[in-house]
């Protein structure tokens, strides 16, 4: 499969994060690897622009985070641990929707409906 | 990990937000370049090639830059700003930020000035209840003096607390030189205020004689005595993060 990166995402990014956050609270890393297996490997980000995604989705109430647990055991440096709100479980929803009717437009302009 | 804190300080050190929020981008990205290098290391056995695949796959600090710029708040912003003026700055001494601190007061004790010349113009003459303009420029002065200086005080003794209880900057860890610095910060606002009221007030004395009462006494004591309190809950709080921000905004990043 061809892999589908930088502008093709640009924009899909925050939903998909959405949808990863759906499956539980996780940090950026585990976030990007669920994104990852459910896309099988096709899916090719810029690691580190995960961050702003995250960043503009807790901006936007969509999403809330916090340090994990202090007392528990890690290693290096603490990572942030995001969880879906309400709001967001909302957006997520929408985004669906939106999703759908924009393959269903364009697959049909194309002759390749969904 | 130095060359990849390099990395990172590269993509965060130009967004425009405050202390705070550029130290989590720090962590956040940081710990992620170390799981993406710990990932590559298990699957290619080879120390060189983990990082440089580490490195690519985390992207571009430039373009990271850009993204991070845009997902800032407002008030982040006004952070920024507000920490280029008034926060710390790599390579200062605790002296120089410190004075740029007692600063603040004294531009906003400085503002005020207008107002009490023109409260002092109201005066009726002969009015023996009101303050003269000599008394209240002399008071003005008192506080134009007193305030900055306790805010320089307070901030030194809250450097040195820190320092001394997470034996940072060079600085020898001990709890007993936390104690001794929170005595002194128990001792400030007494003797300055002493010295405050002795150059703006005058009479000293006989306010003495009104105010030394054993309530008073023991009130005044039991309200100092939050001074050194607040201080090492405030060092024990927001030390590490201070802590965190100078060793990252300190890093030589090459550029």
């Amino acid at each position: 499969m061809e892999p589908i990166s930088g502008d093709a995402l640009r924009g899909h990014l925050e939903t998909m994060a959405l949808a990863s956050l759906e499956q539980g609270e996780a940090h950026g890393f585990e976030i990007l690897r669920r994104l990852t297996e459910a896309g099988c490997g096709a899916l090719r980000l810029k690691e580190g622009s995960l961050y702003p995604a995250l960043y503009r989705l807790e901006k936007a109430g969509l999403i809330v985070s916090d340090w994990e647990d202090e007392s528990a055991p890690r290693r290096g440096p603490r990572k942030r641990v995001y969880r879906l709100t309400r709001r967001g479980t909302g957006r997520l929803a929408a985004g669906r929707v939106e999703w759908q009717r924009f393959v269903q437009v364009v697959g049909t302009i194309l002759g390749a409906p969904a | 990990m130095n060359e990849f804190m390099v990395l990172v300080e590269r993509a965060v050190r130009p967004v425009q937000a405050g202390p705070n929020k550029l130290t989590r981008m720090r962590e956040e990205l940081l710990a992620h370049l170390m799981a993406i290098h710990e990932e590559e290391l298990a699957r290619l056995d080879d120390e060189s090639a983990a990082r440089a695949e580490a490195i690519r796959r985390f992207g571009d600090p430039v373009v990271l830059t850009a993204e991070l710029q845009q997902s800032v708040k407002w008030n982040d912003r006004i952070d920024a700003r507000l920490n280029r003026v008034y926060g710390w700055r790599p390579g200062e001494s605790a002296a120089r930020y410190s004075a740029r601190l007692a600063l603040l007061p004294a531009l906003i004790v400085l503002s005020w000035l207008p107002f009490a010349l023109v409260t002092a113009g109201f005066r009726r003459p002969h009015d023996g209840t009101a303050p003269t303009t000599a008394d209240l420029l002399r008071l003005f002065g008192g506080v134009l003096v007193f305030a900055p200086l306790i805010v320089f005080v307070l901030s030194m003794l809250s450097i040195r607390m820190r320092d001394a209880m997470f034996g940072a900057f060079g600085a020898r860890r001990s709890w007993r030189r936390v104690v001794g610095l929170a005595g002194l910060s128990l001792l400030a606002f007494p003797v300055l205020g002493l010295l405050f009221f002795q150059v703006s007030l005058g009479d000293i004395d006989v306010m003495a004689d009104q105010l030394t009462t054993t309530t008073s006494l023991v009130a005044s004591f039991v309200g100092y005595l939050f001074v050194p309190l607040y201080l090492v809950w405030l060092v024990w709080k927001a030390g590490p993060g201070q802590i965190r921000y100078a060793e990252w905004a300190s890093l030589d990043i090459g550029q």
